[in-house]
């Protein structure tokens, strides 16, 4: 970990703590990390949209109609992808 | 994001593109922890127009337009996802989208570009972002520095890779 200068030894040890914790997200399988990831954007949604940003998270539950298709290889409408139940924040 | 690239394998396995690899801050979440992003950057290798040097977009966005993606501004929503092709297309993204890893995604295999061509795609491009990008990278994930170190001397980046990490 990078020196902190001036840094007493509690805030060290909360920054040290932050750190193990970015470590650890790090390491999550990969589909865990695309879950955190738009976990992140809902939270931030709202903060962003407030700023002007137009934003969406990703709608990874949407379900897909054949009417819309016009090619030969139209698509039948699917089951949700991700469970309804809501999982743990992952994000402190 | 398992269903869009379902369908980016549909559309390699039908040719519109020879081989694509996911890119950008998702390719670099999938090394280090996640960071916020809304797009899913995705580099493709692609056929020059009629045998000669212009590459064309065109054929992807056809290709998914007959799907029933539609573009919306510079991104098309892919099954919920706003997928971007992006467009600084070079020798290092085509590098970056040949030489990336496979790797599974809930069943459905996919390729995410290496982190060491990451590292050197965010310093070609040079924003204030890539630096925090490179920075995590570096600190994070499990970097060849042989592999790097090549990238960066063919690609005539190991100047800036000295400044960004004096």
């Amino acid at each position: 970990m990078e020196a902190m200068d001036g840094v007493s030894a509690e805030v060290a040890r909360i920054f040290a703590a932050k750190e193990r914790r970015r470590r650890d997200l790090a390491r999550l399988p990969f589909q865990e990390k695309v879950r955190a990831v738009i976990q992140l954007q809902e939270m931030a949604a709202t903060i962003l949209r407030a700023r002007g940003k137009m934003v969406r998270p990703w709608n990874v539950s949407a379900i897909h109609s054949a009417s819309l298709r016009t090619g030969s290889s139209e698509k039948k409408a699917r089951d949700s992808e991700t469970p309804t139940t809501k999982r743990p924040a992952m994000i402190k | 994001m398992k269903r869009a690239l379902e369908v980016l394998n549909d559309l390699e396995k039908q040719g519109v593109f020879s081989r694509y690899a996911i890119g950008g801050a998702m390719a670099s979440t999938f090394y280090t922890e996640p960071v916020l992003t809304f797009d899913l950057d995705v580099f493709v290798l692609l056929q020059p127009v009629n045998g000669g040097g212009l590459i064309s977009f065109s054929p992807i966005y056809e290709a998914l337009r007959r799907r029933g993606y539609e573009e919306e501004t510079e991104t098309v929503s892919i099954e919920g996802i706003p997928v971007q092709f992006p467009p600084a297309y070079n020798s290092l993204t085509d590098e970056a989208a040949a030489e990336a890893r496979e790797i599974d995604y809930d069943g459905v295999p996919t390729r995410v570009a290496r982190a060491e061509h990451l590292i050197a795609i965010c310093l070609q491009t040079g924003r204030t972002k890539d630096r925090a990008r490179v920075a995590m990278l570096r600190e994070q994930a499990t970097l060849d520095l042989n592999l790097l170190a090549d990238i960066l001397k063919r690609h005539q980046l190991e100047e800036k890779w000295k400044r960004w990490t004096e």
